[in-house]
């Protein structure tokens, strides 16, 4: 029983607070952003979310399971329209707080990153009272994004309170334009790291943001004809390289291989090992390219100089929604759904851990 | 030659003096991701650029016959949503069936179609009033908008991660919000309102 609560506040805590949707997953920023200008438009923006994410969980979770993820995308903006319009239909006729702009943003919740990317994520993938806990926590730390960005910045840029004047002689009109949003947003940000960094380290690596260098590659030294190591990622050697020549004709596979990996440090071991894991989770791993694989990095390993490529190692498939970074998964495929957290910034992420 | 003066002149409007990322949040969140992800960058861009200028030029004639130009605001959205998924639909079921596509590069397809900043350009082609060159201009230049600011962001958010001078509590996403406010602030500069009266 205890456990079960510790589960339930587990789920909590880290999907309102340690990967907050919008502070850690930078998803929804586009709503929280523009929509947040005052205390009431963001409450309503705040409930009409949690309907729509509740909804749509709800009904991935029971229904999507067996459909193709690309169709899944299109459906949920479907069962997004179907919570957020009557909704915005009757805020229309009944002249609900909301100015002109605010009604058109309305209809954008249809379409939010978060709601898709924690169906996707978590909804399809769990059990329905599992997806809808998710689904709570996650629409509580939007709306207390929303709420806390809403009182600040109708305090400072409007001088008034839920519509009510403050008697301030502060009117900050450039806090309720998109930028206002991102720099207090920011500052958000840092006191939730501050808080991450302080009381739960364990979760610095997997909250930092990373630039995915995914063009991690090997490509032959033309001197002695011994393959040596490209610069990985950004200014990456374009030259035809070692994988790009075992993928040559299956581009797709070749895909799947970097997103799995990316510079760093790693031996020919690391990845014949994991090798395994692609196997098993990519049935489409054709056997040739399985063969040559393990060929060259067997067999060529001791002339090849891994030293500047790093393992991303892959995370084994859990149940916790909090325990990938929902923003990568939302546009990646599966595979990259393992990893815990974005690929890059290697040296943010480390220095974090210190 | 109107027609394309018309086209030119919204789409320069809408990706350089309003841009609508960095000025008005549209499709920020996909903008961020993609700074993150620069290998799939071009792909990306291209996708959302051909999707904001479909949309614009499937929902500025929709918008115009007699029986929708009459409904209310919430009921326009709703129809411009059905056509956003249809046609994503439409061409998710013909790259597979005709080129045989991933699925993976499907749902990077769908992502880049049912978003906020594509969801948004038939909205504002309405509000604005805008004829169908007009429309096409902003579809395009919201396409354009998006590859500015993306290719902003990917530059700074490069940059910063290799700074090592910024405090551990800014590294990460508090760095980047505030990197992002800059650039709207240099984008708001030219919607010619007084930023602190």
């Amino acid at each position: 029983m205890a456990q079960a609560k510790n589960a339930k506040d587990n789920i909590l805590l880290k999907g309102a607070v340690i990967f907050n949707p919008v502070l850690i997953q930078l998803a929804g920023i586009c709503i929280v952003a523009a929509a947040s200008t005052d205390v009431l438009t963001s409450l309503i923006f705040s409930i009409v979310f949690m309907a729509n994410t509740v909804v749509c969980c709800f009904i991935a979770s029971l229904l999507f399971k067996r459909l193709p993820r690309w169709l899944r995308v299109a459906l949920y903006l479907i069962i997004g329209a179907g919570c957020v319009f009557p909704f915005a239909y009757f805020a229309e006729k009944t002249g609900i707080s909301l100015n002109a702009r605010m009604q058109m943003y309305l209809p954008l919740l249809a379409v939010n990153s978060v709601t898709s990317v924690h169906c996707e994520q978590f909804a399809v993938k769990n059990p329905v009272g599992k997806s809808l806990e998710d689904a709570f926590a996650v629409s509580i730390g939007f709306g207390a994004v929303m709420l806390l960005l809403g009182i600040i910045r109708e305090i400072f840029g409007n001088g008034t309170f839920a519509g009510l004047e403050l008697g301030l002689d502060v009117h900050l009109s450039g806090l309720l334009m998109p930028f206002g949003a991102f720099i207090i947003l920011g500052y958000f940000a840092m006191i939730l790291k501050w808080y991450i960094n302080k009381y739960r380290p364990e979760f610095n690596e997997k909250t930092a943001v990373r630039i995915k260098n995914t063009q991690a590659s090997l490509r032959k030294n033309e001197d002695d004809g011994e393959a040596a190591p490209s610069q990985a990622g950004h200014g990456a050697d374009d030259s035809i390289t070692e994988m790009e020549f075992l993928f040559g004709n299956e581009p797709e596979e070749f895909e799947i291989f970097t997103e799995f990996w990316s510079p760093g440090a790693i031996t020919a071991q690391d990845i014949v090992s994991d090798m395994q894991n692609l196997r098993e989770e990519h049935e489409q791993f054709s056997s040739e390219t399985d063969r040559r694989i393990e060929e060259l990095f067997t067999n060529m390993g001791s002339t090849i100089d891994f030293e500047a490529f790093e393992a991303v190692p892959a995370e084994p498939e859990t149940e916790e929604p909090q325990a990938n970074s929902f923003f990568d998964a939302d546009f990646e495929s599966a595979e990259d759904e393992k990893e815990s957290a974005n690929p890059v910034d290697s040296e943010n992420a480390q220095e974090g851990d210190e | 030659m109107n027609l394309f003066g018309d086209l030119m002149v919204t789409a320069l409007y809408t990706a350089f003096f309003q841009n609508l990322v960095l000025s008005f949040a549209y499709g920020s969140s996909e903008a961020v991701r993609i700074s993150l992800k620069p290998r799939t960058f071009g792909m990306f861009t291209a996708m959302i650029s051909g999707f904001a200028v479909i949309s614009a030029a499937i929902c500025r004639p929709v918008d115009r016959l007699p029986s929708v130009i009459a409904l209310p605001d919430s009921v326009h959205a709703l129809v411009y949503a059905a056509v956003l998924t249809g046609v994503y639909l439409v061409a998710a079921v013909l790259l597979k069936i005709i080129f045989r596509v991933s699925d993976h590069f499907l749902t990077n397809l769908g992502i880049a179609a049912l978003n906020t900043l594509v969801l948004a350009i038939p909205f504002i082609n309405r509000r604005s009033a805008y004829s169908f060159a007009a429309s096409l201009g902003s579809g395009l230049g919201a396409g354009v908008a998006f590859v500015v600011a993306a290719a902003l962001l990917a530059s700074g958010v490069h940059r910063l991660s290799e700074n090592k001078e910024i405090p551990q509590v800014f590294k990460g996403t508090p760095v980047m919000f505030l990197y992002i406010s800059l650039l709207s602030l240099g984008f708001a500069a030219f919607s010619g309102n007084s930023l602190f009266s």
